[in-house]
């Protein structure tokens, strides 16, 4: 009797025990509770060393390091209750309601928590079978669910399924068209902007009555020469096959005006695109980043970004609302270490400045704390956007301080000094933020000023010389006697340099090519009218011209520095593409009855890029002079430049080697394909040759340095 | 029959919960009825008040002093989870890690799991046990001492012998893994020395999924050929752990072999419901060997270390009685370390200002250096930031003849631009007018790839490779080979004379924070790296500013500099502690990494206050954008003119605070509230940090939101 009394307490305080347990664990999560615990686990302060490098955009497009912006303050996770969200998918906040939905698609269910991370309810448990998008709007929570494939409108209080939206009933969304809803956003007028997996007409628009409005941001096909071709040779049938399809938008977000972003993760281009109201793109950040997972924007109608990438690593991307990378944190992770991502889905930005990023690989939603770095340049991007330049000057002064490479700021306070009218200042800074157009603006001002404070002296300057050339010339008719020195003196360097001098005389001869390239060549041939060593020197100035390219160009009109030119390579690569193409041209006639020596090959191919050689110059130094605004004279004598040179070398092809018109293009044409087989032959033999001396190196290594 | 009754009940809950998936419930009431399970000791012997008992044949044991009792290893009853090697390794005193050379596989087993021999022999202080596991014919002798409150356990390499190296190679030795460990979710603690160090809190349920690991010291780039990136974690750079209760605890310190090991921390809720940490002796490592030396092609397959780390294992456990903090520990643990004598002092906190003088860029036709700071201008800063700073110190980086990239070993004749030999003789006597100490920095333990160092001093790692080392950041990669030892160590000799010509310190980078192993003839390892390079700072008598030494490096170092005031904040972890802050206070000045480049505001100047750290800048004259282009293109901000106003007042708030500690040791730390820090050091005064936003009193001194006060 005591035994079965002592058994039967047994098993009553056991079956109390455990059903004790399992009534703690359902009421912990799914009812409001006062006594809830919050379900931000602590975490170790690594604000002073975060797990990660902050980058900004700086000169030349590269990603540059800067303070860091923002440090890891908290996350939410569910995991110390014991209930660990389960590949979560998608995350939404209602900042009215201070609620946070988070789509905890393992597990089947919508979780609420509020900002501090305690749980207020979990929903949908029997309902979802694959939750994976969320949006809030007017007092209603609308999930996506991919296998049911339907979405379903909740009210926000009662958690009460209103109404649910299947497959559009319009002949748009055709038979083949599919519907799988994985994401979407609802605009304040109830409108659904859904994103449908596989969808490649864009996000589909359907009004809370359930009505299908119209497709809206759809992608462009990626333009390839192979899909030219194949539009122009295929037929419908072949072009259905074979043709590719626009990538379908696979997240999706609407900022405070209404305005819809896409995200179409792999895009290499247009990865978020911002759409007017008409859905067509606007704005696309300045940098793009292939893989995009989610997008959400701020009041300030500042974008932020996640990626997610197992090998390049998983990063927050911040742009301000014209697309300029602010900030960039992340990386691969490979440590654990909190702030640091393993498969960010979900973005979130708060009104505070903080951030939240749902982590799939994780089930956490980390939240990230705004520095006081990131709050100046944040207040300062305001005013940029505004254009209140000059109000964000003293901000965008504060930013330089903390970081010397912002490009943005340089932009911002070239802006302010632009309307205070310090051009040069302006000149400068527009230099640092390598805006070009603002460059040419700013330049415009400086030229514009200094004509007009000195027009009147350009004037009065050259109206003496005019006067000063009109009284010689009335002095040498009338009293020639006083020229006779001068006259006598001019000759004699006259005779001397021109007539006497060996190779000046030769130089003279490239006008002969300039003018009539056929008699010219025709000299240089039977009279030798012009000598290796001439051409030699015109081979030296024309390798020198392209160094003088890169130190004397106008900042406009020239993307090489001298810091990212390499002069060896330069003066490498001209020597050999110009001595290869005078080989190839030569080797190529002796084979097509052509009638030209190598040397002839030589001095003819120099002489006849006498335009250029004579033109360069003075058309780089005119470069300095100009803007934007008159870049059509530039780009015109380029062309002249080019077009005279190419002219009289076909001209000097045609008559070296005595062609007609179409042998002398068939040669050309041969000319350049066998320079391609030379340069494929040079890289192989480089390779051969590298690995030879890589082994000869080793062996001397292993004898000697070990 | 109660015991019986809730063992039952709570077996049942345990079914229970892990139906509704609540475990943390579950695992809270099996920790409630745990039952003790002393050692089946055949042995037990007391020792200066201490009864140690041991099991001879699983030589679990335990230890009892006053009323605690610390255990080597207890199972729960109400974990019945674990496989029979986790119940083995709770109980048994030594886990083998060894190299199954016919599957090429790692196992881990006990030594009751293969088949021991144990020759047990008792001592007056302990015992030794000969242990032989005949499953894989490997044997050695653990040898167990109790002094005090101190338990010993070595393991001399002598003793380890290998008779069938050719199935089974002996891998790594773990011993008493699980000493005072518990389970569950409970109140207490781990110390790990992550960083400054963390704490891993037992009584929080943990969303980590892995545990704490890192090699003591850092990686051995002589096997790991790891890459340094920006968010590489911080270094274990002490050979210490404690597990901290309310009742007493242990601080786990490795004695001899130190270079051989990692620390590893669990808690419940990863792996097992236990909470337990130890070292892991590491003999030999997998390694990628490449079938070239110069490893270009790429082609590699994993090789296993062939010669056993030469190494004598020598742990200690310090038992401590009564509540224990991460004070206590660091106390104790100051006890074992070597300092400096005469270590570098002053009655004022110190400002660093490290001056970057010439970086090289690339032109169109080479390399072109361009001038940062001018050492005349150095001089106008010094006299400028002496009249506030009693306690400043200004150090020179790229000095040398073309610039600092690419420079280095090479670190004389200096260049010209900023000033030649006269304009730093000048600085250096006007600086020492001014009482400003004056260093170079240095690099001894790196060469540029490329700086044209004979190959000969240039270490080579296990793959037959030159050793290098890869810093990649945003907007710079940077590759270094690493020299040998002996090779840097008569480099650092024959700078001496040059430094001395400017009656200069010298500031260490890399020689006391890197630990390298040579092989083919180099043939030297991580213990003799360590010695080298203490030997060739202590021979060569200079003033030592060290950059983030490893604990064998107290012993010459003058200064600590860039010393991590944080943990490297792994998920396990739970908050960042001031350990080793705590462990050089008073025996070091302590300098952070430069702060402008770094800068989150001012509760990075409470933590600077908090952690008793002095600040420190890197500066130039020219504006950072200058350096564009550059390796040095991590520099974003520095212009000295930009940053002095808010150098001056940085310093003047940590000094205001910490000048009445300067030179003294923590005694005490404590919480006085939420975000309110209390630091006590030897001359009794207080530091309140109050990172809280609202005010505070403590001891009835009113602590403003966001402020530091010394008080008595």
């Amino acid at each position: 009797m005591k035994k079965s009394v002592k058994k039967l307490i047994v098993a009553l305080v056991a079956v109390f025990l455990a059903a004790a347990s399992a009534i703690l664990f359902f009421t912990d999560i799914t009812t409001a509770n006062a006594d809830f615990k919050p379900v931000q686990a602590p975490v170790a302060d690594n604000s002073f060393t975060v797990p990660y490098e902050t980058l900004t955009a700086g000169p030349e497009g590269a990603l540059v390091p800067t303070q860091t912006a923002y440090t890891p303050s908290g996350k939410i996770s569910l995991s110390s209750i014991g209930d660990a969200l389960k590949n979560p998918e998608d995350m939404i906040i209602d900042k009215t309601a201070g609620l946070v939905y988070i789509a905890d698609t393992g597990n089947k269910r919508i979780v609420v928590t509020d900002l501090d991370g305690y749980v207020v309810k979990t929903f949908g448990e029997d309902v979802f079978q694959q939750p994976t998008g969320l949006a809030v709007s007017d007092g209603k929570i609308f999930v996506c669910d991919r296998t049911n494939a339907l979405v379903y409108a909740y009210d926000a209080t009662t958690y009460e399924v209103i109404r649910t939206y299947g497959r559009p009933d319009n002949p748009l969304v055709g038979a083949n068209t599919p519907y799988v809803p994985v994401k979407l956003t609802v605009d304040s007028r109830g409108n659904m902007y859904i994103v449908s997996e596989g969808c490649v007409s864009g996000l589909m628009q359907v009004n809370m009555e359930g009505e299908f409005v119209g497709y809206v941001g759809a992608n462009e096909t990626p333009a390839s020469l192979i899909s030219v071709l194949q539009k122009i040779f295929f037929s419908k049938e072949q072009q259905n096959a074979f043709l590719a399809t626009p990538r379908s938008p696979t997240n999706v977000a609407i900022d405070g005006r209404g305005l819809v972003y896409t995200v179409t993760n792999n895009a290499s281009k247009g990865a978020v695109k911002k759409l007017n109201t008409m859905g067509n793109g606007i704005m696309s950040p300045s940098i793009n980043f292939a893989d995009t997972t989610a997008v959400s924007i701020d009041a300030s109608e500042n974008i932020y970004t996640v990626q997610s990438n197992q090998k390049d690593g998983c990063y927050v991307t911040v742009f301000d609302s014209e697309g300029n990378l602010l900030f960039r944190f992340g990386g691969t992770d490979g440590y654990e270490r909190f702030g640091s991502l393993g498969n960010p889905v979900a973005v979130s930005a708060l009104d505070d400045g903080k951030v939240m990023v749902l982590d799939k690989k994780y089930g956490i939603v980390v939240i990230y704390e705004r520095t006081s770095f990131a709050g100046l340049v944040f207040e300062a991007v305001d005013y940029y956007k505004d254009g209140l330049y000059l109000e964000g000057e003293g901000l965008w002064n504060d930013v330089l301080r903390y970081n010397s490479n912002f490009i943005l700021a340089y932009k911002a306070l070239a802006r302010a000094n632009m309307k205070k009218s310090n051009y040069s200042v302006a000149l400068n800074q527009f230099k640092y933020a390598e805006d070009r157009a603002g460059y040419s603006e700013a330049f415009w001002q400086i030229r514009n000023e200094w004509l007009e404070n000195n027009l009147l002296w350009v004037f009065i300057v050259i109206l003496i010389i005019v006067i000063a050339a009109i009284i010689i010339k009335i002095l040498s008719r009338r009293k020639p006697k006083l020229f006779i020195p001068i006259k006598k003196g001019m000759k004699k360097v006259s005779d001397l340099h021109v007539k006497n001098v060996y190779f000046l005389k030769e130089f003279n001869h490239s006008k002969r090519f300039m003018k009539s390239t056929q008699d010219a060549v025709y000299e240089v041939k039977y009279h030798n009218k012009a000598s290796i060593w001439t051409a030699g020197i015109l081979f030296v100035w024309f390798v020198i011209l392209q160094i003088l390219g890169v130190v004397t160009k106008g900042y406009l009109f020239n993307s090489a520095t001298v810091y990212n030119t390499n002069g060896w390579n330069m003066v490498l690569i001209t020597v050999g593409v110009l001595l290869a193409l005078v080989l190839c041209n030569y080797f190529v006639s002796t084979v097509t009855d052509g009638d030209g020596k190598l040397k002839h090959c030589f001095i003819c191919f120099m002489y006849a890029l006498s335009p250029y050689l004579i033109m360069a110059l003075p058309v780089f130094i005119l470069s300095n002079f100009l803007t934007f605004n008159e870049s059509i004279i530039y780009t015109f004598c380029e062309i002249v430049m080019y077009g005279w040179s190419g002219v009289c070398l076909f001209r000097a092809i045609m008559e070296l080697h005595d062609y007609s018109f179409w042998k002398t293009v068939k040669n050309v044409l041969l000319t350049v394909f066998a320079f391609a087989m030379a340069l494929l032959f040079i890289i192989v033999l480089r390779m051969l040759f590298a690995q030879l001396f890589g082994y000869i190196g080793s062996i001397f290594g292993e004898v000697f340095g070990r | 029959m109660i015991k019986g009754l809730l063992k039952a009940a709570a077996g049942i809950a345990l079914a229970g919960s892990i139906i509704t998936g609540n475990i943390a419930l579950a695992v809270n009431l099996a920790a409630d009825v745990a039952e003790d399970e002393t050692p089946q000791g055949v042995y037990s012997v007391d020792i200066d008040g201490s009864t140690l008992k041991v099991d001879t044949k699983t030589l679990n044991l335990s230890i009892t002093r006053g009323d605690r009792t610390w255990y080597s290893g207890k199972r729960f009853s109400g974990e019945d989870g674990l496989n029979s090697l986790w119940v083995n390794k709770l109980t048994d005193g030594v886990t083998v890690g060894y190299k199954s050379m016919n599957t090429g596989t790692t196992r881990e087993r006990t030594i009751s799991m293969l088949k021991p021999k144990i020759t047990f022999k008792e001592r007056t202080d302990g015992f030794d046990a000969k242990i032989s596991c005949r499953d894989i014919l490997v044997s050695f002798t653990l040898q167990v001492r109790l002094s005090g409150n101190k338990l010993q356990v070595k393991v001399p390499f002598d003793s380890i012998s290998e008779d069938a190296p050719e199935d089974n190679k002996l891998e790594y030795l773990i011993v008493y893994p699980f000493f005072d460990s518990s389970y569950a979710l409970t109140d207490g603690e781990i110390l790990i020395p992550d960083g400054s160090g963390a704490l891993i809190d037992l009584s929080v349920p943990t969303s980590a999924q892995k545990a704490y690991s890192a090699r003591v010291y850092g990686s051995d780039y002589g096997i790991s050929f790891d890459t340094i990136t920006s968010n590489s974690p911080q270094t274990a750079s002490m050979p210490v752990y404690a597990m901290m209760y309310d009742d007493g605890g242990t601080m786990v310190t490795a004695d001899d072999g130190a270079e051989y090991c990692s620390v590893n921390a669990y808690v419940s809720g990863i792996t097992t419901n236990y909470n337990f940490a130890y070292f892991n002796w590491i003999y030999r490592e997998s390694y990628v060997k490449y079938y070239e030396s110069s490893g270009t092609d790429g082609k590699s397959y994993v090789a296993f270390q062939e010669d056993m780390n030469k190494f004598d294992l020598v742990q200690t456990m310090t038992l401590l009685e009564g509540d224990c903090d991460t004070a206590t520990v660091a106390k104790e643990y100051r006890k074992t370390v070597d300092f400096k004598q005469n270590a570098l002092s002053s009655d004022r906190a110190g400002l660093r200002l490290q001056f970057l003088m010439a970086e090289n860029k690339k032109g169109m036709f080479g390399n072109e250096v361009v001038t940062m700071t001018k050492t005349s201008f150095i001089e106008d800063v010094a006299e400028e930031a002496a009249q506030y700073c009693g306690n400043l110190s200004v150090s020179v980086l790229g000095y040398t003849s073309g610039g600092l990239n690419n420079s280095y070993p090479k670190h004389f004749p200096l260049d010209g631009g900023p000033g030649g030999k006269s304009g730093y003789k000048k600085l250096s006597q006007t600086l020492k007018e001014n009482g400003v100490n004056f260093s170079f920095t240095t690099d001894y333990a790196k060469a540029y790839a490329g700086a044209g160092v004979n190959e000969k001093k240039l270490a080579l790692n296990i793959s037959n490779q030159f050793t290098t080392l890869t810093d990649s950041r945003a907007g710079s990669t940077a590759k270094f080979n690493l020299i040998n030892p002996d090779d840097a160590a008569a480099l650092m000799k024959g700078d001496l004379k040059n430094i001395n010509k400017y009656n200069a310190s010298v500031d260490y980078a890399s020689v006391g924070s890197l630990l390298y192993s040579g092989y083919k003839n180099r043939d030297y390892d991580r213990a003799y790296t360590a010695e080298k390079f203490r030997e060739a700072i202590e021979l060569s008598q200079v003033t030592a500013n060290i950059i983030k030494p490893n604990a064998y490096m107290w012993a010459v170092c003058d200064s600590y500099l860039e010393m991590p005031v944080s943990s490297s904040g792994f998920m396990i972890e739970t908050e960042s502690v001031p350990f080793l802050q705590m462990v050089v206070s008073g025996k070091m000045q302590t300098y952070s990494t430069a702060i402008n480049l770094n800068y989150t505001g001012e509760d990075l100047i409470l933590r600077l206050i908090d952690y008793n750290v002095y600040p420190s800048f890197l500066v130039t004259q020219k504006d950072a954008l200058e350096l564009y282009g550059t390796n040095s293109a991590g520099i974003f901000t520095s212009s000295y003119d930009i940053w002095k106003d808010t150098i001056k007042s940085i310093y003047t708030q940590v000094d205001g605070v910490l000048s009445a500690v300067a030179g003294c040791t923590v005694e005490d730390r404590y919480t006085a509230g939420n975000g309110v820090y209390v630091t006590v050091y030897s001359n009794g005064k207080k530091v309140v940090v109050n990172y809280g936003g609202a005010e505070v009193t403590v001891d009835g001194t009113a602590i403003a939101a966001k402020s530091a006060a010394a008080i008595d």
